[in-house]
């Protein structure tokens, strides 16, 4: 007994630190009462811990949602620019967007907010915004639009629709709460619908909050580890752009690729473990290469087996993917989409979305590898894709893409 | 109807000189003189109290491609008087109204405020749709979501209070709108801001 007395001690200590937090990212302990305190009871399970207070904060160099840890659920939204629609017109979009956006992710109701009690538990939201490259055309922006700015170029395993394809801008939504979620990606389509027609909504989820460890990578459906190779604390400069080249809008901003990628669960169910991990090149378990180690390290891609064959298969993922020029990484932020995965064929896949500073040098070049021959490929397709130009964060006083509609 | 927490905006009082500008949260406005990076202020002159305070809170206007349209927000008297307003004027149309939405046979319709209303001291007075509000009439033109509209209110006493309210896209505030107050007039069955 006298062991267990220093732990419920501890447990009370951080009760009551927890309490303290404020600044509207309150971590408040639900269920806590105050005659836990005086219990002489153990508390047999963890309270539940209300998480949905927490805020990302909307104003910076960046905008939020691109390396922000990824929330559990997201919605991306693209949109097609209505007849008429100019700069001066977008400008005013972006105005109330901005507005829009900085009530919502501080748990403030939007300002014309007919449901406001939706609003009320921001779960980390955040909201991303993009630029398709026919927003410069149909705007008479042409000439500001980026050179780089175009749909990516066909792959032979594409299979694209056009419901899940291209756009004139682009919406993407994170919170860890999907009912916050979808009132905040309501909200915005509401108040752009005099500018915009929604071309496309693609809805995908993560883990749930505290739902796996923190330190677990992210599980695709078809249970592999998602991004194994992502970049990680060294990500900044590879996903925002540092140009001294670019406009004034995009220096801080970044490149946005979303592909919608179907996984064919039905034919994946034929193939046994051994064959995924050589499909991949990784161990399902722990997604540690074939040729030995942990997650973390790099596969030996010259390593042969007994038969003397490549221990990592010629055509394996990971080595198809795996490129030896550090800077052609990208920073990946995929979400899981199922549309009816029970049903045969499923509709079951990957909302692919990827970030990064130079998209022809960073992206083209791995797409292209991959297309042209992965093992992966025969039970994946992908069927949407698009390309977005990231305006940089808001800063004090600013509204979004101030430089680019003013 | 009480918005919380809310950013007011703080009025100063004589400052009559000062540019309109933009009353909602960080967001700059689109009319010129509005650079102050995410303060907001507005113009008041308040003779009663010339420490007067006066703040609107979330300030808006509904687009509208119609020709009639209402503003919204929540205005506070936080002065030590009662202020009676008794008119609402504005930039984009001669003819702006005091409205309230009252039940009648079933249905809300919205008739003008005889003698305006009075925002008690330290109190504050709700425009919002399907209650009380300012009613835009006879607009020439449209007023696009994002465009930015002026309004003053005007106190018994010759006070004023100005703001800037951005244009919103909402579907809602279509209450009927029964012109002037006497039995028989007949109803105006248009929906008021309906574009």
């Amino acid at each position: 007994m006298a062991t267990e007395q220093p732990r419920a001690v501890r447990r009370r200590d951080v009760l009551v630190g927890g309490g303290g937090v404020a600044l509207g990212a309150v971590a408040s302990w639900a269920g806590l009462r105050a005659a836990d305190a005086l219990s002489p009871f153990e508390t047999a399970t963890p309270q539940a811990t209300y998480l949905g207070g927490l805020t990302e904060p909307w104003q910076g160099d960046h905008q939020a949602g691109i390396l922000t840890a990824p929330q559990g659920f997201a919605g991306v939204t693209a949109f097609d620019l209505r007849d008429g629609v100019d700069r001066v017109r977008l400008g005013r979009l972006m105005r109330i967007w901005t507005d829009d956006i900085s009530r919502l992710t501080e748990g403030r109701p939007g300002l014309t907010d007919t449901e406001p009690e939706l609003a009320t538990s921001p779960a980390r939201l955040t909201v991303t915004v993009g630029f398709g490259p026919g927003l410069f055309d149909k705007a008479g922006m042409a000439a500001e639009k980026p050179a780089w700015l175009a749909q990516l170029p066909a792959y032979p395993i594409d299979r694209l629709e056009p419901q899940w394809s291209e756009g004139d801008v682009v919406v993407q939504v994170c919170a860890e709460d999907p009912s916050t979620l979808s009132h905040a990606a309501r909200y915005l389509a509401k108040e752009a619908a005099e500018f915009l027609a929604v071309r496309w909504v693609q809805h995908g989820f993560r883990n749930a909050a505290g739902q796996v460890p923190d330190s677990q990578t992210f599980r695709n459906a078809f249970g592999q580890l998602d991004g194994t190779s992502n970049l990680q604390g060294e990500a900044e400069p590879f996903v925002l752009i540092d140009d001294a080249g670019a406009p004034a809008w995009l220096r801080g901003g970044s490149t946005m690729v979303v592909r919608r990628i179907h996984m064919d669960l039905d034919r994946w169910d034929q193939v046994d473990r051994p064959a995924r991990e050589v499909v991949i090149g990784r161990r399902l378990a722990d997604g540690a290469p074939l040729t030995g180690g942990d997650e973390s390290t790099l596969p030996d891609l010259e390593a042969v087996n007994d038969l003397g064959f490549p221990a990592i298969d010629a055509a394996a993922h990971i080595r198809r993917a795996r490129t030896d020029d550090a800077t052609q990484r990208v920073l990946r932020r995929a979400y899981s989409y199922e549309a009816s995965p029970a049903a045969v064929p499923s509709d079951t896949g990957l909302v692919f979305i990827t970030f990064q500073a130079d998209l022809e040098h960073q992206y083209l070049p791995v797409q292209a590898r991959l297309a042209e021959l992965d093992l992966l490929n025969t039970w994946t397709t992908p069927i949407g894709s698009a390309v977005f130009a990231v305006p940089r964060g808001i800063r004090v006083g600013e509204y979004l893409a101030e430089e680019l509609f003013a | 109807m009480k918005r919380a927490p809310s950013l007011p905006i703080a009025i100063m009082a004589l400052a009559a000189s000062a540019a309109l500008a933009g009353c909602t949260s960080t967001v700059p406005a689109e009319s010129a003189g509005a650079a102050g990076g995410g303060s907001s202020s507005a113009a008041a002159t308040a003779s009663t109290n010339l420490s007067a305070e006066i703040t609107i809170t979330d300030p808006w206007v509904k687009a509208t491609d119609g020709t009639m349209t209402g503003a919204f927000g929540v205005i506070a008297n936080n002065t030590d008087q009662d202020i009676h307003v008794v008119a609402v004027s504005t930039s984009v149309t001669g003819r702006a109204e005091i409205h309230e939405t009252v039940g009648q046979d079933g249905t809300m319709v919205m008739q003008e405020m005889q003698g305006g209303f009075v925002i008690l001291a330290g109190d504050e007075f709700v425009l919002q749709p399907g209650g009380n509000h300012l009613m835009l009439m006879d607009l020439p033109r449209a007023i696009e979501a994002g465009e930015e509209v002026d309004l003053t209110l005007e106190f018994e006493d010759g006070g004023t209070f100005s703001w800037i309210a951005p244009a919103r896209t909402y579907s809602g505030g279509q209450e009927e709108y029964r012109s002037g107050t006497e039995s028989g007039m007949p109803s105006e069955s248009t929906s008021p801001t309906q574009g």
